[in-house]
C-alpha cells in the first residue's frame, strides 16, 4: 500500500519533470562555454544583443545572417497581425454565426471544422501560387494572411461557444433600453466575450510567435526572417555548429511566451472554453 | 401613456412553426393586461412582436394611431422585464439602470438624479454598488424592475417576471410590481401561465391557446363566463369539472345523461339546448352539491382549513371535483347523491363554444 503510493508519487514527479529536462538543458547550454557541450558559465553568447549582429568576429558568416532585432520585430509583427486579424474577425463572424439563422450556417461549420484538420503542409504549393499571383510572396503581410486564415476557424469556433452562453433575453434587453443592434454588439456581447477574446488573443499571438513552416515556405531575403527561421538555418549551416548560440538565441525566443503566460495566466485560468463563470 | 392594438397578427417562424394566429387585442391606455395561457401557446411571440424583436408575418401592431410594426425596439420607448431578468453581468447595479439613459445620452447629473430615484422607488438603493451576480433573485428582478421604470417608458413589458423567485418572494415583488404600475399608470402586458398571479394582477385578461385568443376579459368574466371549454378547464383551482353529455328527451323534458346516471335540465336551460344532441356540461367545484344518498361516493377528502376538497366518484367511475362549504364534513366511502347549482352551470358544444 505504502510502497505503491511511493511509487505512484515518484512517477508522477518524472513525468512532470520531462517536460523540464529541455528547457533546463537549453538554459545550461546558453550559458556554456563551450559551443557544443554545457561547459563553464559565460555570457558571451550573449554578445549579439548589443548589436544584433551575430557572428561578429567573423566578417564572412556575420553577412550570411539578418540583424537579430530585424527578425524580433518581423516575429513580433507576425504575431501582432496575426493577432489582431484573427480576434477582428473571428468576434465578429462568430457572433453572427451564433445569433443569425441565414442559409448553409450549419455546412459553414462543418466546413471550419473539416479545414481546421487540414494540414497546412497540404496546402502550401497552392498558397505559394495564391501569393505570387497576388505580389505577396515574400512579404510578412502575405505570411500573416495565410496563418489569419488557418487560425481563424478555430478562433471562430470557440467564441461561437461564448457568444451561443450569452442568452437572448441579455440581448433583446439591451436593443429594448435603447441600443441598436451594432450598439448591444459592441455595448454589451463583446463585453461579456471579452475573456474569449483575450484567450484568441493570447493563442494566435503565439501561434504567429511561433509559426515556422509558412515563413520557410514563402519568405526568401533573410530580412524578413523570424526567429523560427534563424533558428532553424543556424542548425542546419555548415562550418561548426555552435549549439550554445542556437540556445542562447532560444532563451530570447522563449522569453516574451513566459511573460505572456505569467501575466496572463490569471485571467485564462478563469476562461473555460464556452463561456465564463461570474 | 400609449395604447396597443394587435389588428389579425400572425408570426409564422421559419420552418413553418405557427407561433401567432390572427390574433385581434387591444391594451387600453394605463391597464394592466395579462397573456395567460399554458407553455408553447405564444405568449412570449407576441410580447417580443410588441417590443420590436420579432416582426409580424401579417398584421399590424398599434401604438395609439400609429403603426409600429417596422419600428425598431429602441425607438418604442419600452420598459422590459424578463424571467431570467437579464441584467448586464459586467455592470454594477448603477449601471444596469443607468444603461437606458446613458444611451439616450442624457446629462450625468440628470442620470443619477433618476437612478437614484428609481432605486428608491424599488428599495435598491444600498445595492447600487454591487454586481448582479453578488445578488439574490428577488433583488435582482427589483433591479431589472428599476431599470425598466428608470427611462419613464409608455409601455411595460413582463415576460413571467415572477416564476424564477420562490413563493414568499413572489408574493412579495408581485404586491411591489402592481402598486408601482398603478402609481405610474404605465400601460403594462404582463405574460404568465399561473392563473393566480394573473387574477391577481390583472385588469384583464387575455388567454391564449395554440397560439390564438381564446378569451378576454375581466377576471370575473373569465371565472364566471368561461367562453369555451378550454377557458373554462384553464380558470380556477381547483379546475371545473367538464362533463360529456347526452342530452335526451323524456316525457318530463330535456334530461342530462351523464356521469352513468340522468340529470333534468331546469327549463331555461332546456331551452337553451333544444335540437342539440351532445354537450359539454361544466360545474365549478363548489357549486356542486352532496348530501346523503346514493350512486356516488366519497373517494377521497382534503381538509384545505376552511373547506375541504373531494373526489366524488360518478355511477360511471368518473371522478367530480367538489369543495363543501366550511362545516360539511364527509368520510371516504360514503356514499351520496349530488346536485348542481344550475345557475352557475354552463354548456358548451362538443368542439368548445359556450351553448349557455
Ligand atoms: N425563434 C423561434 N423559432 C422557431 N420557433 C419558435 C421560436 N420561438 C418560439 N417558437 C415556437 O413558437 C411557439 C410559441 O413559443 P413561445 O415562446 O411564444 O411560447 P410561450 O407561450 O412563451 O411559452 P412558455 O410559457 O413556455 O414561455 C412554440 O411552439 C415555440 O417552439
Ligand atoms: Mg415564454
Amino acid at each position: 500500500m505504502r510502497a505503491g503510493k511511493i511509487l505512484l508519487y515518484a512517477a508522477a514527479v518524472v513525468l512532470a519533470a520531462l517536460p523540464v529536462v529541455p528547457v533546463i538543458l537549453l538554459f545550461f547550454l546558453a550559458f556554456s562555454e563551450h559551443p557544443i557541450y554545457v561547459e563553464g558559465f559565460t555570457l558571451k553568447n550573449f554578445e549579439f544583443l548589443k548589436t544584433g549582429v551575430l557572428f561578429s568576429d567573423h566578417p564572412l558568416y556575420s553577412r550570411l545572417y539578418p540583424n537579430v532585432y530585424t527578425v524580433m520585430v518581423n516575429t513580433f509583427l507576425l504575431a501582432l497581425g496575426n493577432m489582431l486579424l484573427v480576434v477582428l474577425v473571428s468576434s465578429m463572424a462568430a457572433y453572427v454565426i451564433s445569433r443569425y439563422s441565414f442559409k448553409g450556417r450549419s455546412a459553414l461549420l462543418g466546413a471550419f471544422l473539416v479545414i481546421h484538420g487540414v494540414p497546412a503542409s497540404v496546402l502550401l504549393i497552392a498558397l505559394y501560387y495564391m501569393l505570387k499571383a497576388t505580389g505577396l510572396l515574400n512579404t510578412l503581410l502575405g505570411v500573416v494572411l495565410v496563418k489569419m486564415s488557418v487560425d481563424l476557424p478555430l478562433g471562430v469556433w470557440v467564441l461561437k461557444g461564448f457568444y451561443d452562453g450569452i442568452p437572448w433575453d441579455t440581448e433583446i434587453a439591451a436593443l429594448v433600453d435603447g441600443a441598436s443592434r451594432v450598439g448591444a454588439f459592441f455595448r454589451i456581447m463583446l463585453p461579456l466575450v471579452s475573456p474569449g477574446l483575450f484567450a484568441v488573443g493570447l493563442f494566435s499571438f503565439l501561434s504567429g510567435w511561433g509559426e515556422y513552416i509558412f515563413v520557410y515556405t514563402f519568405i526568401q531575403s533573410s530580412t524578413n526572417w523570424t526567429f523560427s527561421l534563424l533558428i532553424q538555418s543556424l542548425f542546419s549551416e555548415m562550418g561548426g555548429i555552435n549549439l550554445a548560440l542556437v540556445a542562447a538565441l532560444s532563451i530570447v525566443y522563449l522569453i516574451p511566451v513566459l511573460a505572456i503566460f505569467i501575466t496572463g495566466e490569471k485571467y485564462l485560468l478563469r476562461v473555460t472554453i464556452g463561456g465564463v463563470k461570474g | 401613456m400609449v395604447t396597443v392594438k394587435l389588428e389579425n397578427v400572425t408570426k409564422i417562424f421559419r420552418g413553418g412553426v405557427e407561433a401567432v394566429r390572427d390574433l385581434n387585442l387591444e391594451v387600453k391606455d394605463g391597464e394592466f393586461l395579462v397573456l395567460l395561457g399554458p407553455s408553447g401557446c405564444g405568449k412570449t411571440t407576441t410580447l417580443l412582436m410588441i417590443a420590436g424583436v420579432y416582426k409580424p408575418t401579417k398584421g399590424y401592431i398599434y401604438f395609439d394611431d400609429k403603426i409600429v410594426n417596422d419600428l425598431e425596439p429602441k425607438d418604442r420607448n419600452i420598459g422590459m422585464v424578463f424571467q431570467s431578468y437579464a441584467l448586464y453581468p459586467h455592470m454594477s447595479v448603477y449601471e444596469n439602470i443607468a444603461f437606458p439613459l446613458r444611451l439616450k445620452k442624457l446629462p450625468k447629473e440628470e442620470i443619477d438624479k433618476r437612478v437614484r430615484e428609481a432605486a428608491s422607488m424599488l428599495h435598491i438603493e444600498n445595492l447600487l454598488d454591487r454586481r448582479p451576480s453578488q445578488l439574490s433573485g428577488g433583488q435582482q428582478q427589483r433591479v431589472a424592475l428599476a431599470r425598466a421604470v428608470v427611462k419613464q417608458p409608455g409601455l411595460f413589458l413582463m415576460d413571467e417576471p415572477l416564476s424564477n423567485l420562490d413563493a414568499k418572494i413572489r408574493i412579495e415583488v408581485r404586491a411591489e410590481l402592481k402598486r408601482l404600475q398603478r402609481e405610474l399608470g404605465i400601460t403594462t402586458i404582463y405574460v404568465t401561465h399561473d392563473q393566480a398571479e394573473a387574477m391577481s394582477l390583472a385588469d384583464r385578461i387575455a388567454v391564449m391557446n395554440e397560439g390564438r385568443l381564446m378569451q378576454l376579459g375581466t377576471p370575473d368574466e373569465l371565472y364566471y363566463k368561461p367562453a369555451n371549454t378550454f377557458v373554462a378547464g384553464f380558470i380556477g383551482a381547483p379546475a371545473a369539472n367538464l362533463v360529456e353529455a347526452d342530452v335526451v328527451e323524456t316525457e318530463r323534458g330535456l334530461e342530462l345523461s351523464m356521469l352513468g346516471t340522468r340529470f333534468p335540465l331546469p327549463s331555461d336551460l332546456a331551452a337553451a339546448v333544444q335540437g342539440v344532441s351532445r354537450v359539454v356540461f361544466m360545474v365549478r367545484s363548489e357549486d356542486v352539491k352532496i348530501s346523503p344518498g346514493k350512486g356516488f361516493f366519497v373517494y377521497s377528502a382534503e381538509w384545505l382549513g376552511r373547506e375541504t376538497f373531494v373526489h366524488i366518484q360518478a355511477p360511471d367511475g368518473t371522478l367530480l371535483r367538489v369543495t363543501l362549504p366550511p362545516g360539511q364534513h364527509v368520510a371516504v366511502g360514503e356514499a351520496v347523491s349530488v346536485s348542481f347549482d344550475y345557475k352557475k352551470v354552463h354548456l358548451y358544444r362538443p368542439s368548445g363554444e359556450l351553448i349557455v
